[in-house]
């Protein structure tokens, strides 16, 4: 079967245990204003353009030259993007020199994909590492993601999902039997403020939570909450979220991630805004304090 | 992410230079030594040359092992004997608080160009009036027509002279094949000091003495050839023991005079251990430290081997009497840390002064007296011992560049010593470097070796290794620029940045507009890399033959178990040796600008047709001004190093061919030769005399280092770098040795436990992949950045180059830049 991939990252080490290839899947339910992959996020194609890297319309121009669409305009060596025209067809990617054009999105079996996992086989091994999927949401594609899943385990590996848990439950339950380890996000608890937040609200997040520690105790799950200052970074809503997984059995622990801004350059790439101040970090003193306060009321 | 400083940078930021585990600075006596050490540049020391050169007009006609012997008794008599400031192990064989000895046997004509050549960028020298008329007026003169060099060239044929050697300079070589055979006496080694530990050189002495009266009293005088080897024996072992004896005279001297009556005590065991060692077998730790650092040092006054002398197995043969001392109470760590660290310090006081107009080849005053820890017993157990553990954590505490330190990692490699070889790593000195057995042991089967002497090799040099009373071949072979065979192939065996106009270097191989698939452009570049080689070889066999008329080493000798059943010399009587194997190396440089250029114009020009063979040696002859689409679809090739099989089959096709040639060549005695990518910083150097290459590399730049992938170009992790690597290497072949590979990691990547863990099984994967080698530069590029700046201010910041650790600071601008330039696998 196939499926929509954007990324394939080795040597990861901070996504489930060990030394890791992380997949990462096209297309995302939330729309989270701090997120540090916005290709992720629509489920088709998406043309990436780096400024950074183009070399203009003076020297180079091929792009406008080979676009069949006219997406590209080259005018007296000024390249205008309108990507209202691009259907996102590749042809422009395939022929820039510098790879400042890119394609976001990949149709890949999962014997191809399999066949990149297989290549770090020694060092999850050793490390007691493995494959995980991300994304995106990986579970939108989930027919994909449990295929993959279950072709990794027939082979031994160790099979991690990070979710962000807003799928229909049936998906999930699909992909379940095939995972070692859940990655679950958590972003907040309030409903309307997570609508504010990511576009959705927090209940089918929170009930495929629970259910899932329920109907597969054995599966361990690891939330996560990524802080995002002015979001969620208070006391109280870390303390909520700690409270609330406190009878669940099979989550095993509880991380914090500081909110970073990596990611703002993609949205210049994809011709798009950046809707968070980039300049802003979690100070580490306030993080090391919700870490304390997580901890406090996860075991109360 | 936080900016995140490695303990090491943090150290450097502090300005300090020794601190503990726990944070506490360090007061010994070693820290003070250190800083006078590095407050000085070093100097140029004539003494050996002047005693050798004296002793040599008085012999001639001798034969040369006898005329070496004699020589080191006049330097043994007549040389300076200074003891240090605080020094707890004693001997030095040249003046100034770091210095560099010269050999006028090998290259005594280039010693005219001294003065300029100690001022050179890069590593600069200092050389006294004095010194400078003693080079000229006395060494050089007497020199002139003895040395090797000069044989060395006579005997080389016309057409191997030509695209060696600059037409008017015997010394500077032209960048296409850099023979390094006469620059040193040899290539690198380690001594067995197994040897001077427990037999002592008066029980030595006796032996040669009985050896020479039976010899002499035999009534059919068979045999006379070994009354020269016994009698250089007799009297090299009676000169190391003589000179010792003159260092326990001078410390009895200081002790009369020394107020401090700690210092007085101090003064008084040196004078104490220096009557004891290295003539008698060494009694303790201290002793056994003594008598390795006397070793070492004397077979410098005899010899420049390249990387200069190893230290080989130290954790192994200096254990017993570690142990002893400690069980008798004796001896602390504290106290066994401070004595090792006097050695590291000794170390460090000698320098390198390369005598060839390539000075890029060597920078920031480079040498290896490799330590080396760990690894299996002959007997095939792991030979870690608490000793390991201790050099290790002095390295950790003591952030010199000295000694260079491997660890030889095996299947078996307990966690916890790998988990310390890893917290030392993390430091970002560089150290240690790390061997891995399983690759190695084996490797060394194949060519000779029983498994016992395989399981008991040692690292030496950059990523060699020696198996120390096995191997007998000593001739030190060339670099090979090998991106050059590309461009000579571009150029139908021209190359644009050498030779005058009109010179072809390599083979007229056709134009290359005329070849109409890869498989012809191919072809062409097979010829112009099989002419190098030819050449390489070439001038190993002149090398190889030319060598026992100018050299000996009557030390190094007879503390060779081969040497001493035959008694043969080391360097003077190779094709007689029965049972030596060979190790003999040529370097392959710029393996990974090679595979990538090869690989742009595979796919550029043939496969893909987005240009033409002409629009290529156009944007290369113009450096790709003018040509950023071209110079943009080079860079953005597939690139060795990312797992891409792309690359990486050419980088196995290559591979096999270089051992393919290497198999077929025979040197005189029979040996076979192996390829070996251990480029010092001669990547920097030979990237001078290469114009822009298809890989997107502009004209002079630095060449790729080692096994590693093009600087910058491996975009896909630690994991496919070693993906690549594996699957590049012809492990079916025997014809290869050391493969160098070099890791950078930002000290985020490495971070706390969960970096410590992904490091080890890193490690262990590394290991089970039958990798030869790999070091660690964890630093991270601001740090580089602010270091360029602000010399001063780093002065003692560690960074690793091919092999070795330098001080950032010494280092030219070129390397810097390239140093900062490879990928950092930083994760986020």
């Amino acid at each position: 079967m196939d499926g929509m991939i954007f990324n394939v990252e080795r040597f990861a080490i901070h996504d489930g245990p060990g030394i890791r290839t992380v997949v990462f899947l096209k297309g995302c339910p939330l729309r989270c204003a701090w997120c540090s992959n916005p290709e992720s996020q629509r489920p088709e194609r998406e043309l990436f353009h780096s400024g950074k890297k183009c070399l203009g319309g003076v020297v180079c121009g091929i792009c406008a030259a080979a676009c069949p669409n006219g997406a590209v305009v080259n005018a007296a060596g000024v390249l205008t993007f309108r990507r209202e025209l691009c259907v996102a067809c590749g042809t422009c990617a395939a022929l820039c020199p510098s790879r400042a054009l890119e394609m976001q999105g990949r149709v890949r079996s999962s014997g191809d994909v399999l066949q990149e996992l297989l290549a770090d086989e020694p060092f999850y091994r050793n490390s007691g590492g493995g494959v995980t999927l991300s994304g995106g949401e990986p579970l939108l594609q989930a027919e994909f993601a449990a295929e993959l899943l279950e072709r990794c385990r027939a082979l031994h590996l160790h099979t991690c999902v990070e979710t962000a848990g807003h799928v229909p439950w049936h998906k999930l339950a699909l992909a379940a039997p095939h995972v070692k380890e859940f990655l679950y996000d958590v972003k907040l608890l309030d409903s309307a403020r997570h609508r504010a937040g990511t576009g959705v609200g927090s209940e089918l997040i929170l009930e495929n939570l629970k259910r899932l520690s329920r109907e597969f105790p054995h599966i361990p799950i690891t939330v996560r909450t990524p802080v995002i200052p002015g979001f969620n970074d208070s006391e109280e809503d870390i303390g909520a979220i700690a409270r609330f997984l406190a009878p669940l059995e099979s989550v095993k622990g509880y991380d914090l991630l500081a909110y970073h801004s990596f990611g703002a350059a993609k949205y210049r790439a994809l011709g798009r805004d950046y809707g968070m101040d980039e300049t802003v970090r979690i100070p580490a003193e306030r993080l090391s304090r919700l870490r304390e306060i997580a901890r406090l009321e996860q075991y109360r | 992410m936080e900016h995140c400083l490695s303990p090491h940078e943090a150290k450097v930021e502090q300005g300090l230079l020794c601190i503990t585990d726990d944070g506490a600075v360090k007061q010994s006596r070693v820290n003070q030594m250190l800083s006078h050490i590095l407050d000085q540049p070093p100097r140029v020391a004539v003494e050996r040359a002047k005693w050798f050169t004296r002793s040599f007009r008085e012999t001639e006609g001798l034969p040369n092992n006898l005329r070496w012997a004699l020589a080191l008794r006049t330097c043994a008599e007549n040389m300076t004997v200074t003891i240090n400031t605080g020094e707890l192990i004693v001997g030095q064989i040249g003046s100034g608080t770091r210095y560099a000895l010269i050999y006028p046997e090998l290259r005594g004509g280039w010693l005219t160009e001294l003065a300029e050549a100690a001022d050179r960028e890069g590593g600069k020298f200092l050389l006294t009036e004095e010194d400078e008329t003693c080079v000229l007026e006395e060494i050089v003169p007497y020199w002139k027509g003895r040395t090797w060099h000069e044989g060395y060239i006579r005997q080389l044929p016309e057409e191997t002279r030509r695209v060696l050697w600059d037409a008017a300079d015997d010394y500077a070589c032209r960048g296409v094949v850099n023979a390094l055979t006469t620059q040193d006496s040899a290539l690198v080694w380690a001594l067995d000091y197994e040897k001077v530990l427990k037999k002592g050189f008066l029980a030595m002495g006796q032996e040669f003495q009985s050896a020479l009266e039976a010899l002499e009293a035999r009534p059919i005088p068979d045999h006379m050839e070994r009354r020269a080897f016994y009698r250089a024996g007799v009297i090299t072992c009676s000169a190391v023991v003589t000179w010792a004896g003159r260092y326990a005279d001078e410390a009895g001297r200081l002790a009369r005079e020394e107020r401090d009556s700690a210092r007085r005590e101090e003064l008084l065991e040196i004078a104490r251990i220096c009557r004891r060692v290295p003539a008698h077998p060494a009694g303790s730790f201290h002793e056994a430290l003594q008598a390795v650092w006397f070793a070492n040092a004397f077979s410098r006054l005899e010899q420049i081997v390249a990387g200069q002398m190893g230290l080989g197995r130290i954790d192994q043969y200096l254990y017993p009497y570690f142990k002893a001392d400690r069980e008798k109470g004796l001896l602390d760590d504290d106290k066994a840390l401070e004595l090792l660290e006097c050695l590291w310090l000794n170390l460090s006081r000698i320098r390198r002064l390369v005598p060839t107009g390539s000075i890029a080849n060597y920078q920031g005053y480079p040498h290896f007296e490799q330590a080396c820890l760990g690894g299996q017993t002959p007997d095939g157990r792991d030979a870690s011992n608490e000793l390991s553990y201790l050099i290790l954590q002095s390295k950790k505490e003591f952030p010199l560049d000295f000694p260079d330190m491997s660890v030889r990692i095996h299947s078996m490699t307990p966690a916890p010593f790998l988990q310390k070889a890893v917290e030392v790593i993390k430091e970002g000195t560089g150290f240690p470097k790390l061997y891995n057995d399983e690759d190695i042991v084996p490797l060394l089967i194949a060519k000779g070796a029983t498994y016992a002497e395989a399981l008991n090799y040692t690292g030496c040099g950059c990523a060699e290794v020696r198996v120390i009373n096995r191997e007998t071949y000593m001739t030190q072979g060339s670099q090979l620029n090998i991106p050059s065979a590309v461009e000579m192939a571009l150029r139908d065996g021209y190359m644009p940045r050498v030779g005058g106009p009109g010179e072809r270097i390599g083979l007229p191989t056709g134009d290359p507009s005329s070849f109409s698939t890869w498989a012809d452009f191919w072809s062409a570049f097979l010829a112009q890399l099989r002419n190098m080689f030819h050449h390489a070889f070439v001038n190993r066999s002149v090398g190889d033959l030319t060598k026992p008329a100018f050299l000996a080493a009557p030390f190094q000798s007879m503390l060779h178990d081969l040497c001493l059943e035959q008694c043969l010399d080391i360097h003077m009587d190779q094709a007689k040796f029965r049972g030596g194997i060979s190790l003999g190396n040529l370097f392959v440089i710029g393996v990974g600008t090679t595979i990538d250029s090869l690989a742009a114009v595979k796919k550029l020009v043939y496969e893909d047709r987005r240009i033409t063979m002409d629009e290529l040696l156009a944007a290369l002859d113009a450096d790709f001004q003018g040509y950023e689409v071209i110079r943009q679809l080079c860079l953005n090739c597939p690139k060795y190093g990312n797992a891409d099989p792309y690359a990486d089959e050419i980088g196995r096709a290559l591979d096999l061919e270089m051992n393919a040639l290497t198999d077929a060549y025979r040197n005189p005695w029979g040996g076979t030769d192996n390829i070996s990518y251990v480029p010092v910083t001669s990547h920097v150097g030979l990237g001078g005399y290469l114009g822009a290459t298809p890989d997107g590399r502009s004209a002079g730049k630095s060449l790729s280092e080692g096994v590693s992938a093009t600087q910058g170009c491996d975009v896909n992790g630690p994991t496919a770098v070693l993906t690549s690597i594996k699957y590049a290497k012809n492990i079916q072949m025997q014809n290869h040795e050391a493969r160098l590979l070099n890791i950078k990691f930002t000290p985020q990547l490495v971070k706390g436990e969960v970096g410590t863990q992904a490091l080890e099984s890193f490690i262990r994967t590394w290991c089970d992949m039958k990798h030869w080698h790999v070091q660690f530069n964890i630093v991270n590029r601001e740090t580089l950045l602010k270091a360029q700046k602000d010399p001063e201010r780093y002065r003692s910041l560690l960074v690793r180059v091919a092999g070795f650790s330098a001080h950032f600071v010494e280092l030219s601008p070129a390397l810097q830049d390239e140093i900062i330039a490879r990928t950092e696998h930083e994760t986020m």
